[in-house]
């Protein structure tokens, strides 16, 4: 029983970050619940009209079937259609597609979650640490040269939307000079296995992680700058460079990893940007993602789809934001003994 | 009281602007920043635009007639963008206002009130910074059919004031702490005093160079959405421009390339000199980074 | 043994101290000439204006003076780590090793510098609270210093090592070396501080104003292990101070600094028997003696100095209440006033025969 208090006790913070994303989660489901039922038309005739023409069947039996498929029904109580709704969702049905009825949010998050995740995972790590090394370099040799370049290099790639910065790329690299593909993510040529395949997906997410970083690693480094002007300020640079510790392992070790803490909490915001806004750079290499067939249904309007889309995006930006608490906590000895 | 803090804002300032004027990233983002301002004010009356298409002179080169040439559809590129900044302008502005206002008063509120109301506005935050806010622009441009700029600007400001006024909550928590606050508090000074001539003081910097920011982002998400074409659009909008020059191929003819820079660069230049202004205004305003 | 029988007298005027001189002229350090400045865009700040000092080896000399008045610029320089913009316009830093063969800390490379900090001259800051990175462990603050100095160290080496410094400050390292900075009590990263200070034996510890963070009955408990540790282990300690009773209790020598200058310099006894500046009489009567009454306190008239406008001539004169119109003429020089007795006073009255 001490035990269990004592666990408890330790992982409270923990336990109290998962009743509040969890909380979070369902606020997001009654929103996107209300969402349909702020919609223009109504989905289950829209639905019914597709399924009579399809099945030959009547109207009425259509309207029944419908309210069946889509787990939803708007004659009921609002209380029993939101009830239903997160039943559905407790029982991992996220959403059907009102145009077919083979299509389900599930079987979308399946084939094409891991694309969107894959470009934006790696643009995101991969800018988070370019940015940190430059910011950090940028505040430990201020009023250099370096520092002025690094500033117009921040103000310019700020200056351009990264979607933007896509099609730049694409017209440089992709039509001027043809050296990347700005299509899809592999040769559809290929086999789904092995090396060259690999080589090729990464081949295809160049032009792509390229947008989203050139953007990103300017805000990683600004925002690194200025974290480090406050850690050079601090007594424990001073005491170092006293005890004749190299200037290599002053940057490393001192000034480094802890301007870097605050930073991580921003990472699940930025990840949450990224994976946001992948519908229009998805959009724009043609990239098979979430972001992309999220723009494709809403161009169908087909509501269920984007209700369950636009759920299974919360979960991951509140999934992300768990993940970066127990990094945080991980790395900055702070947390770690004193929660 | 409201006067008091009008008089010593006022004198703070004439100071600071001062201290503006003579940092030179400031000065050179707020003249970028004007011109765009003058451009979408007095720029359709210089330059009317005629939306009548012309197969003859589609994709002409920059010239006298056409000072960046023309689109696939023979209509002048300058006059276009000329007139779609106002429509870009207004709706950034419009969302830096009412996204300010929103998350001012909310984090405000949220910070000074602590207790239950803190509880369910942080709640209300969460719920927003956990919603992805690019997709629920697209839902509410698209479904709702959004054609003019107030509700675009309502549609954007909508899903921006989250971070902002968690900021400011986190900001007055801390100033809360403060001696001088502390004092006021042990003065027995009306609360109004406490916000209007304490704490506004203090972060007054900070939402300006916020507001600047969030007409950026405004222009980011705005044109976005236009450039996805699920929104119903504003055709001279720089978004619609961009999504114009994209469907019709602009990245592959070389000769299109003018209207598809255009827009580009537009929206370039806005932004340098938004974030010009706002660094050259952190740099001004908050001792921190100073020396 | 003396201190403590002076302590028990009934009124201790604390100058009649026993003195406790050291064998002369055998320094540690050398400093001459110092000039540090502060260069900012429009103008500069001289923080330290022809410093000249002797350290005696395994003596407690203390620089006293008010915030401001250059104590920690001259100690920097000992490092030569005086944080931008300051740098050293003129002088020399002469450290003399133990085999008679000198350095000249100024004319250093990097790597010649890192060897020699802390290797030689080592201290405990000012701001010992947060002189630790709080990400890593006590442990590793030690390894690292001794890896950087001697590349051969293993883990165990340093860990025996650390133990044994450790135990000279009276902290249970065992306990303490897994730990990290902000597991520590302000007290207790004052002593790792302390015992950090004396990992790589050097020649002299200085001590930054090793105690102001810390409550008084921490205070004494610190100064009591810092001087077993220079009585014990022969460290020369520099201790930069404002408290002068501290400096009574404990040092050997003093330097007196006002304004970037030292004003005036001598064995400890000789400078609280004789007060050969003004500015050193302001600053002893203005500490409360415990047994001495009320009145005699008083307090030094005036404001402290501004390093950007100082006045012609003597630099204190506009708060001595000795000056008169010959003061203002041309700044004095710091001479000698008795045996190893420097002030830069002119007046005789105050010169000791």
């Amino acid at each position: 029983m001490r035990a269990i208090t004592s666990f408890y006790n330790k992982t409270r913070y923990f336990w109290r970050r998962l009743l509040i994303a969890f909380l979070t989660l369902v606020l997001v489901a009654v929103f996107g619940f209300l969402l349909i039922k702020l919609m223009p038309g109504n989905p289950v005739d829209t639905y019914a009209q597709t399924l009579m023409t399809e099945r030959r069947i009547p109207f009425e039996e259509a309207r029944a079937l419908a309210k069946q498929m889509l787990n939803y029904d708007p004659d009921e109580k609002i209380l029993v259609q939101l009830g239903k709704y997160i039943y559905g969702l407790l029982h991992g049905n996220l959403g059907i597609s009102m145009r077919r009825p083979d299509i389900t949010v599930n079987r979308l998050i399946a084939g094409f979650l891991p694309w969107t995740l894959f470009i934006s995972s790696v643009s995101l790590f991969l800018s988070f640490i370019v940015g940190i090394f430059m910011g950090s370099h940028m505040a430990w040799k201020r009023k250099g040269v370096g520092e002025k370049a690094a500033l117009s290099y921040i103000v310019v790639s700020g200056s351009i939307p990264d979607y933007l910065w896509g099609m730049i790329l694409i017209f440089v690299f992709g039509v001027r000079f043809r050296i990347f593909p700005v299509q899809g993510n592999y040769d559809v040529m290929l086999e789904y296995e092995g090396w060259p395949w690999l080589l090729n997906v990464l081949y295809h997410a160049a032009l792509p992680v390229l947008a989203y970083s050139i953007v990103q690693i300017g805000s990683w480094a600004l925002s690194m700058r200025a974290s480090s002007i406050g850690v050079l300020g601090d007594d424990y640079i001073y005491a170092a460079r006293a005890r004749g510790i190299p200037e290599r392992i002053i940057v490393n070790r001192y000034l480094r990893r802890n301007a870097m803490l605050p930073l991580v909490t921003s990472l699940a915001l930025s990840f949450a940007g990224l994976f946001g806004g992948s519908s229009l750079m998805e959009s724009i290499f043609n990239y098979p993602g979430l972001g992309q067939q999220f723009s494709a249904f809403m161009g169908a309007r087909d509501y269920f789809i984007i209700q369950g889309l636009i759920l299974f995006m919360s979960f991951m930006i509140v999934l992300a934001n768990l993940v970066v608490d127990s990094i945080y906590s991980l790395i900055d000895p702070r947390i770690r003994r004193s929660t | 009281m409201i006067k008091r803090f009008f008089t010593s804002a006022v004198h703070g300032a004439v100071r600071k602007c001062k201290v503006v004027f003579s940092n030179r990233k400031a000065v050179l983002g707020g003249a970028i920043m004007l011109f765009f301002v003058l451009l979408a004010v007095f720029g359709p009356i210089l330059f009317p635009y005629n939306p009548v298409t012309d197969e003859n002179s589609k994709y002409l080169a920059p010239g006298a007639g056409h000072w960046l040439g023309t689109d696939n559809l023979g209509r002048d590129v300058f006059r276009q963008l000329v007139h779609g900044s106002r429509d870009v302008l207004t709706i950034a502005l419009l969302t830096s206002v009412i996204t300010i206002i929103l998350g001012t008063v909310l984090g405000m509120v949220s910070g000074l009130a602590g207790g239950v109301t803190d509880r369910v506005i942080g709640v209300i935050t969460n719920l927003f910074l956990s919603i992805p806010s690019f997709p629920v622009l697209l839902i509410f441009a698209s479904f709702f059919t959004i054609e003019d700029p107030v509700s675009f600007a309502l549609v954007l400001s909508l899903w921006s004031w989250a971070g902002l006024s968690r900021a400011i909550r986190a900001q007055i928590h801390s100033l809360k702490e403060r001696d001088f606050i502390q004092i006021c508090r042990v003065m027995n000074l009306s609360r109004a005093h406490i916000i209007f001539s304490e704490l506004m003081p203090n972060i007054a910097s900070y939402i300006l160079i916020n507001f600047i920011m969030i007409m950026r982002n405004a222009i980011t998400g705005s044109v976005g959405i236009m450039m996805l074409g699920l929104a119903a659009f504003q055709p001279s909008n720089w978004g619609a421009m961009l999504l114009r020059a994209k469907d019709s191929g602009a990245l592959l003819i070389p000769e299109a390339s003018y209207f598809l820079f255009a827009p580009i660069v537009a929206i370039m230049l806005f932004q340098m000199g938004s974030i010009l202004l706002a660094h050259g205004l952190d740099e001004a305003l908050n001792p921190r980074l100073q020396a | 043994m003396d201190r403590r029988k002076s302590e028990k007298r009934e009124k201790p005027d604390m100058a009649e101290r026993k003195p406790n001189p050291g064998p002369p002229g055998e320094n540690t350090v050398t400093i001459k000439d110092l000039t540090v400045e502060y260069k900012m865009k429009k103008y500069s700040i001289r923080a330290a204006s022809r410093v000249s000092l002797d350290i005696r080896r395994g003596r407690m000399t203390a620089l006293v003076g008010e915030s401001g008045s250059g104590k920690t610029t001259v100690a920097s320089a000992l490092l030569n780590c005086i944080s931008t913009p300051g740098e050293i316009v003129s002088g020399d830093i002469i450290f003399h090793e133990k085999d008679g063969s000198v350095v000249e800390v100024g004319k250093l490379n990097e790597k010649q510098l890192n060897a020699f900090r802390w290797s030689r001259i080592s201290m405990v800051f000012q701001g010992a609270q947060s002189s630790l990175n709080p990400v890593m462990t006590i442990l590793d603050h030690f390894y690292e210093t001794m890896k950087v100095h001697e590349p051969k160290t293993t883990k165990s080496d340093a860990a025996d090592r650390t133990r044994r410094v450790l135990s000279v400050v009276n902290l249970n390292a065992d306990r303490i070396m897994k730990m990290y900075p902000h597991e520590l009590s302000g007290g207790m990263k004052q002593r790792v501080m302390i015992a950090m200070s004396l990992l790589l034996d050097p020649e002299l510890i200085i001590l930054d104003e090793p105690t102001t963070a810390l409550d008084v009955i921490t205070q004494d408990y610190i100064f009591k292990i810092l001087k077993k540790i220079n009585k014990e282990t022969g460290i020369a300690m520099l201790l930069l101070t404002h408290d002068i009773s501290i400096v009574a209790k404990f040092t050997d020598y003093m330097a007196v600094m006002y304004a970037g200058r030292v004003v005036e310099y001598g064995r400890t006894a000789d400078v609280f028997r004789h007060k050969a500046h003004p500015y050193t009489r302001g600053l002893i009567m203005a500490t409360p003696s415990l047994y001495g009454d009320l009145e005699s306190m008083k307090p030094i008239g005036g404001a402290p100095p501004d390093l950007m406008e100082l006045p012609e001539g003597c630099v204190f004169r506009p708060r001595c209440p000795y000056a008169d119109e010959t003061c203002g003429r041309e700044e004095p020089i710091l001479r000698t006033v008795g045996e190893n007795h420097l002030s830069r006073c002119q007046k005789e009255v105050f010169h000791v025969k």
